[in-house]
């Protein structure tokens, strides 16, 4: 048998296993971030988007009205 | 017969898969409505798109939330639109998302969805017009951009009697898309008129250079994923990503030969270029039955979690973004470190031993032939597509 030949075909082997061995991880990673992404449900704010007018108290009288 | 049977279950799993996918109930747009504001009252009032009011009960007038869905690079979003009595969108939420995570976050980290905030409903919300696009993920801010667009139009017509200047959609044809196609048909022209595979080297070359540093696109598993759980990116603005992944797989499917991988694969290409650093002649080829059986395994596994998950992104492994676009993980940059070293000395070892496209293709090209449909002899194809040298 040649010993040239058994020593690439070991050398081919590992390669392929350290390659698969990246291509799992690669999975597990992917995974990961695909639940990390997964959204969180993100708050709606329809507070204080538009200004509101200020409400005049109903009691105020408009005519004697004076700042201090 | 055991071979066969393993086969029709594999198969199977991954229908079976995919159904699961299909039928997984979305989020529903109601509990996701009860979730971001539980203390508001609001009412369903359409469902295409789904599009909410709220009450007035105190005193204020109505806002309406409404959903729209475009599709990105690795699957679709669903976003939320809030737009207020005055027909000003306040706020754009993502609500689902199938897109790359990678590209998604990148949108998010650049306050992409900030833009929309005072943009009139009726507005055409165009990307680099009224909205400018996150550099990196183009295809993700113009999904977000359509899905905002389809839902605040809608509001802006059916509840504001508002009326919308919509440009009509532009069909984006360059010199891209040109060249793709022209290269798809030289392809197709070469590999049967002239016999030699030599011709292959000029294709392979224009190959890495126009899809691979150039467009940065190729065939991937994530572009079949997409394709077969129905996400299709539209066709007028990605009409590149339908003449490179319908084009190679056109080819297997209509003549039953694999041409893609040895005539137009940008990866195979840098493999062959860097195969020649030690000489062609001098490069192993993988030789073992069970370590050629692991692209198919692969692909398998990849469609397997892709459909689980109903992300197109998910199961993609492959180092081909890297190279082209210099873009990766640790782990990404490490696979390519591996596959360009092993390339020194192994011929085509990643088409070999890991590639899910090659096996992808091969099996479509196989089941053609196996149609009896041939233009060519399945003798003469494999001759001719995949020179193999096990003496090498």
């Amino acid at each position: 048998m040649n010993n040239k030949y058994n020593i690439g075909d070991i050398l081919n082997h590992a390669l392929c296993v350290v390659t698969l061995v990246i291509i799992s991880l690669t999975f597990w990673q992917n995974i990961d971030s695909n639940s990390a992404t997964d959204l969180n449900p993100q708050k709606i704010n329809m507070e204080s988007q538009t200004p509101q007018e200020p409400e005049i108290p109903e009691n105020i009288d408009m005519h004697n009205f004076a700042v201090e | 017969m055991l071979k066969r049977i393993m086969i029709v279950v594999a198969v199977a799993i991954l229908i079976g898969a995919l159904a699961y996918s299909n039928m997984a109930a979305e989020k529903d747009e109601l509990l996701y409505m009860k979730q971001v504001l539980p203390q508001t009252n609001f009412e369903k009032i359409s469902n295409n798109p789904p599009t909410f009011k709220t009450d007035q009960s105190n005193g204020k007038e109505h806002y309406y939330v409404v959903f729209g869905e475009a599709n990105g690079y690795g699957g679709p979003m669903k976003v939320a639109a809030v737009i207020d009595p005055l027909g000003e969108i306040q706020q754009v939420v993502v609500v689902e998302s199938r897109e790359t995570p990678s590209f998604l976050n990148k949108v998010l980290k650049a306050k992409f969805l900030d833009q929309f905030k005072n943009i009139k409903a009726n507005d055409p919300i165009e990307l680099g017009a009224d909205i400018d696009y996150v550099t990196g993920a183009t295809v993700s801010s113009r999904a977000i951009a359509n899905a905002v667009r389809q839902g605040s139009h809608e509001v802006a017509v059916n509840q504001l009697g508002l009326s919308i200047s919509e440009k009509p959609e532009s069909w984006k044809f360059g010199l891209a898309e040109a060249s793709a196609i022209i290269l798809l048909l030289a392809v197709w022209v070469l590999s049967l008129v002239w016999k030699k595979s030599k011709m292959r080297y000029i294709t392979l070359l224009a190959a890495v250079i126009i899809f691979g540093f150039w467009l940065k696109i190729q065939i991937s598993l994530s572009s079949i994923s997409a394709l077969l759980m129905g996400y299709w990116p539209p066709i007028h603005s990605n009409m590149i990503w339908y003449v490179i992944v319908l084009g190679g797989l056109g080819i297997a499917l209509f003549s039953g030969r694999n041409l893609y991988c040895y005539w137009l694969c940008p990866f195979g290409g840098v493999q062959e270029l860097t195969s020649m650093v030690r000489g062609r002649s001098k490069c192993r080829r993988v030789s073992n039955q069970l370590l050629r059986l692991l692209p198919k395994i692969l692909l398998w596994s990849g469609l397997l979690l892709t459909f689980l998950y109903r992300n197109p992104a998910i199961g993609s492994y492959e180092p081909f973004g890297t190279l082209f676009g210099l873009t990766g993980t640790f782990l990404n940059w490490l696979l390519l470190l591996v596959i360009m070293t092993a390339s020194i000395f192994i011929y085509r070892f990643w088409c070999d031993c890991f590639c899910p496209v090659g096996a992808f293709l091969d099996i479509c090209a196989k089941v053609r032939r196996r149609l009896g449909k041939l233009v060519h002899s399945p003798e003469k194809v494999t001759q001719h597509q995949m020179p193999m040298n096990k003496t090498e």
